[in-house]
């Protein structure tokens, strides 16, 4: 069941574990894209995003002798999650906004945003529908939000966002649905056009 | 209008039946309810919809490497760097036995004590008394070994020792208690002045158990500040 990537990752770690930098440093560079999008879809912000993931990495780092037979993507990705989780609650209790990033957003930084075939039209749309998202996502509870973005956007099966998040399977089910139905219902309401159903009137 | 309706579809189920995470049971139930019911239709595409569009969100690139420089690691040290659990256990050891054992002394040390107060206050014939009840009391105590009842000798004058060095333990034990090398049996050594001795050896072994404890747990406790 463990593929070949999951083979060198073992290696590393034991390279990594004895305290060799550069070793753990691969792990870093094959890994901090995805700790990045999870970071920056469960804070909503890129500078969060990024402190959350050196943070998160630094955590890995000094607690790597506690990982033990475990894969290091979902013990990582835990890592990133918990860290999110912290950093959303010291914002709550700052009763701060999450920054407004999502306003001044660079169209260089989306690059799966555009392609040539799009018309101008179809490229409006899709920035609604991603900005739209992004507010729907920002409106779950961190928890729900944790569990839509590890399994619609990170792509992980259920038994992988079992393992991140620490829950069963079953309650990953649960959770799951009740966040895309949350999610739905949210786009209902604030912006029927984009849905189907709208069409059927 | 059908009279006979079947049950609307729940969220959990459309989730899982847009996962194709259903059972074939299930799933042919959701299908064939999802043609007859619009309301569930409606709710069916619009979550499809929206699962869709989590699907085609972006992604962004790592605005840095987050690899860690020697610096982050000269901060962060070894990654084992807690303190290692023998060290939590020996704490926590060390600190129970320490407790114990002046707890134990305690014990042993006060019923000499007052006894020894009690004689300086009584008249001879209840003193005599007491002695005897002194002597069980230090007789109940265990001997120690041989080998610290002659360690014991050896520190008291030569001569002594070399004439006692052969005797039965019991016997080393009274006659250290009395200190000289008169050799009485236990039942007779009571009588008399040293009867009471002031605190038997068990006592005093203790002491240097504790002393060695608080030693053992100061190292612990030092350790355990300053680990590294």
């Amino acid at each position: 069941m463990s593929s070949p990537r999951m083979q060198e990752d073992q290696h590393i770690i034991r390279l990594a574990k004895s305290g060799d930098i550069a070793a753990f440093n691969q792990l870093v560079l094959r890994y901090q894209n995805q700790a990045y999008n999870v970071a920056y879809r469960l804070l909503g912000d890129p500078d969060g995003a990024a402190d959350a993931t050196q943070e998160a990495f630094i955590k890995a780092y000094q607690r790597l002798h506690q990982l033990r037979g475990e894969h290091f993507r979902p013990w990582l990705l835990r890592i990133v999650t918990n860290t999110c989780y912290d950093i959303l609650r010291r914002r709550a209790r700052r009763a701060t906004q999450p920054l407004d990033a999502m306003e001044d957003e660079d169209p260089e930084r989306l690059p799966r945003w555009q392609s040539d075939e799009e018309t101008p039209e179809e490229v409006a749309l899709r920035h609604e529908i991603g900005r739209a998202v992004e507010e729907g996502l920002l409106e779950l509870s961190p928890e729900h939000r944790a569990v839509v973005v590890l399994s619609d956007i990170e792509g992980l099966s259920y038994e992988e966002i079992s393992q991140v998040l620490n829950i069963p399977v079953g309650t990953v089910k649960s959770r799951l649905s009740r966040a895309r139905a949350r999610l739905r219902d949210y786009l209902r309401s604030h912006y029927p056009e984009l849905l189907p159903a709208a069409y059927r009137q | 209008m059908g009279v006979l309706r079947s049950r609307h579809v729940s969220d959990k189920e459309l989730s899982l039946f847009i996962d194709h995470r259903l059972n074939s049971r299930d799933r042919q139930r959701v299908e064939a309810h999802l043609q007859e019911c619009a309301s569930c239709r409606r709710a069916y595409e619009d979550m499809q919809a929206t699962v869709l569009f989590l699907q085609q969100m972006p992604r962004v690139a790592a605005p840095r490497a987050f690899t860690l420089t020697e610096a982050d690691v000269q901060s962060v040290r070894k990654p084992s760097r807690s303190r290692p659990v023998w060290l939590r256990w020996a704490a926590a050891v060390v600190a129970v036995t320490f407790l114990f054992v002046i707890g134990l002394d305690l014990f042993l040390a006060t019923s000499p004590h007052e006894f020894d107060q009690a004689l300086l206050h009584t008249p001879a014939e209840t003193r005599a008394i007491i002695t005897k009840e002194v002597a069980k009391v230090v007789q109940v105590t265990p001997a120690p070994s041989q080998e610290s009842a002659k360690a014991l000798l050896r520190e008291e004058s030569a001569p002594a020792s070399a004439t006692v060095e052969s005797a039965p333990p019991a016997q080393a034990l009274s006659s250290s208690s009395i200190r000289g090398p008169v050799k009485v049996t236990p039942e007779k050594a009571p009588v008399g002045d040293s009867a009471a001795a002031p605190s038997p050896p068990l006592v005093d072994w203790l002491k240097w158990v504790e002393v060695g404890l608080a030693g053992l747990l100061l190292v612990i406790l030092l350790l355990y500040i300053f680990w590294p």
